[in-house]
């Protein structure tokens, strides 16, 4: 277990409900001079907006409990008017505890508590009863309201998912991570159908923008530890952040991924742009200040709603990239995510629907 | 009751050393209490009293007034927050123009050069400073130079997509039929 847990986590609630499952167990143990059981809702729990510094302890004060609602979940890239890629996820938490400046979590989460949901079994008894989705090329993320790996030393889900999913081999499990903690799930035996996948960044943006994640060459080398277990890989260039030298960082950092991986290792790649919600801008602005390059983007409404670099600046990039991977091998599948129809119509010549290696990632699910 | 006006009340149950819990104050207006909302309501105290006024005038809500939770502590912004006043703009421009203004002090531009200056175009002028990229683009005109007079290539923004738009004078249906098929068969627009 990585010695920096307590420095991380000054509070620890257990609600009572949840103290004999096997993830409270292993917080007891990790956080035995500082974790409390409580009855209910934590007392200081804030409900609705939080202010800058309830957020920052948000980061710092983690709840065990039970998740009572649905886990199983479409992306939220269903949205109207965009292109889809089939992606389903499962949350188990709530929170994140490494900090990018961008993170849509800024605009909504009500809460002052890292939650961590101990029902995992619940989790994948929901899985198991989804009988009409069991053939079909499903994709499920467990990264979008909570990292998939910078807790799981903590909790050991990836050990229980990859297990789980052994037993769905049309299905696809997908770990999103900025963390480099890896090595508690490498000797699990797998189906094959598990993708690590990084969001990733070039050194510079990382060190100026996603506070408190894994550096560059620490998910590189993670991702390597991975290649060689066997496990399929995947890297997010997302969002990618205009800057002045942007282009020398971006070609650094696709040069990096051809160096060290082939097309073979990653099955598919994407690329996405800096977007977000106009109510986001006011806590990260707060959070943040204007020498955050995210901050001084120069964005505009785009037709969902959110804030994005003007169309044609989002086309220069995403070019730029798909260029510098296709020259290096033709081999390379990319995809863009969150994007209109029209912006893969001008990049690609045609709909995610009509390119060959990425047809079955969009083909609309039965 | 306006944010202002609740505001208002809250700090003279303050002064009055009133045992009124602000909490309770916002719920019976149908509004939840936050640290975020007190917060707001600790800058906005600070803010001169024409802002204020101008402020409940148009029913700036929360979501309006929450730029200036970026200028903890800095006072810079009064005399701009005066121009808005003053200028009596909408309460649509005074959203955009509050926002740009706290960038544009983050930007550490001086105070003295944001002012309105009694200009009606304080908002554009704002915009340009704080997109200089886009504006940039935006201020490329077009070439009309192969286009006959009575066209016109002009540059306009539609959300993310800077686009052109083709401008025609004509006179009646006619001529703007044959103006059209002139200009189709033009190969510079081709």
């Amino acid at each position: 277990v990585n010695p920096d847990w307590k420095e991380k986590f000054s509070k620890v609630l257990i609600d009572e409900k949840v103290t004999s499952s096997p993830t409270a167990q292993r917080f007891m143990e990790i956080f035995s001079d500082r974790f409390e059981v409580i009855s209910g809702p934590p007392q200081d729990i804030e409900k609705g907006e939080l202010s800058a510094s309830q957020f920052a302890d948000s980061k710092k004060q983690i709840h065990l409990t039970e998740f009572k609602g649905q886990f199983f979940k479409k992306c939220p890239g269903f949205h109207k008017g965009m292109a889809c890629c089939n992606y389903f996820v499962l949350n188990l938490g709530f929170q994140c505890d490494m900090d990018c400046s961008y993170c849509y979590l800024q605009s909504f989460i009500n809460s002052n508590y890292l939650t961590v949901y101990t029902n995992i079994e619940e989790a994948l008894g929901e899985l198991a009863s989804m009988k009409h989705l069991h053939d079909q090329p499903v994709r499920v993320g467990t990264g979008e309201v909570i990292d998939s790996l910078s807790l799981d030393p903590l909790t050991l889900y990836s050990r229980r998912l990859i297990d789980f999913f052994k037993n769905y081999p049309q299905w696809t499990l997908e770990f999103k991570t900025k963390s480099h903690l890896v090595d508690q799930f490498l000797d699990c035996d797998h189906g094959g159908n598990v993708i690590v996948s990084w969001s990733i960044n070039p050194p510079n943006i990382i060190a100026q923008e996603e506070h408190r994640t894994a550096s560059f060459d620490q998910r590189m080398k993670a991702a390597e530890k991975c290649l060689d277990k066997g496990f399929r890989l995947s890297f997010h260039i997302d969002p990618m952040i205009w800057h002045p030298e942007w282009k020398d960082n971006y070609a650094f950092l696709v040069d990096e991924i051809c160096r060290r991986f082939s097309p073979r290792d990653i099955p598919v790649l994407s690329v996405g742009a800096l977007r977000f919600q106009p109510e986001q801008k006011n806590i990260m602005r707060e959070r943040f200040g204007m020498k955050s390059l995210v901050n001084q983007a120069e964005t505009f409404q785009g037709a969902d709603g959110k804030l994005r670099y003007d169309y044609d600046t989002r086309k220069e990039m995403f070019d730029f990239v798909l260029g510098r991977f296709k020259e290096n091998s033709p081999l390379w599948k990319i995809f863009m995510c969150m994007e209109t129809p029209e912006t893969w119509v001008d990049t690609f010549g045609h709909t995610p629907f009509h390119e060959e290696p990425l047809k079955d990632f969009f083909q609309p699910i039965r | 009751m306006e944010l202002v006006q609740l505001m208002r009340a809250c700090e003279s149950l303050n002064q009055l050393k009133s045992k009124w819990d602000p909490a309770l104050l916002f719920q019976l207006q149908g509004r939840q209490w936050s640290e975020r909302l007190s917060d707001l309501c600790h800058q906005l105290q600070n803010t001169p009293q024409t802002f204020q006024e101008w402020a409940r005038l148009k029913q700036m809500d929360v979501k309006d007034l929450q730029p200036l939770l970026s200028l903890k502590g800095r006072v810079r912004i009064d005399p701009l927050l005066e121009d808005i006043a003053q200028l009596k703009v909408s309460r649509t421009e005074g959203k955009q123009i509050l926002d740009l203004l706290v960038d544009l002090i983050l930007m550490e531009n001086q105070t003295e050069s944001l002012r309105a200056q009694d200009n009606p175009n304080w908002l554009k002028v704002l915009k340009q400073k704080r997109y200089p990229m886009s504006h940039a683009q935006e201020k490329h005109t077009p070439s009309n130079k192969n286009l006959p007079r009575y066209a016109q290539i002009v540059n306009f923004r539609q959300g993310d997509r800077l686009l052109k738009k083709l401008q025609i004078t004509y006179s009646d249906s006619q001529d703007l039929k044959d103006k059209l098929n002139r200009l189709s068969s033009q190969e510079s627009l081709t």
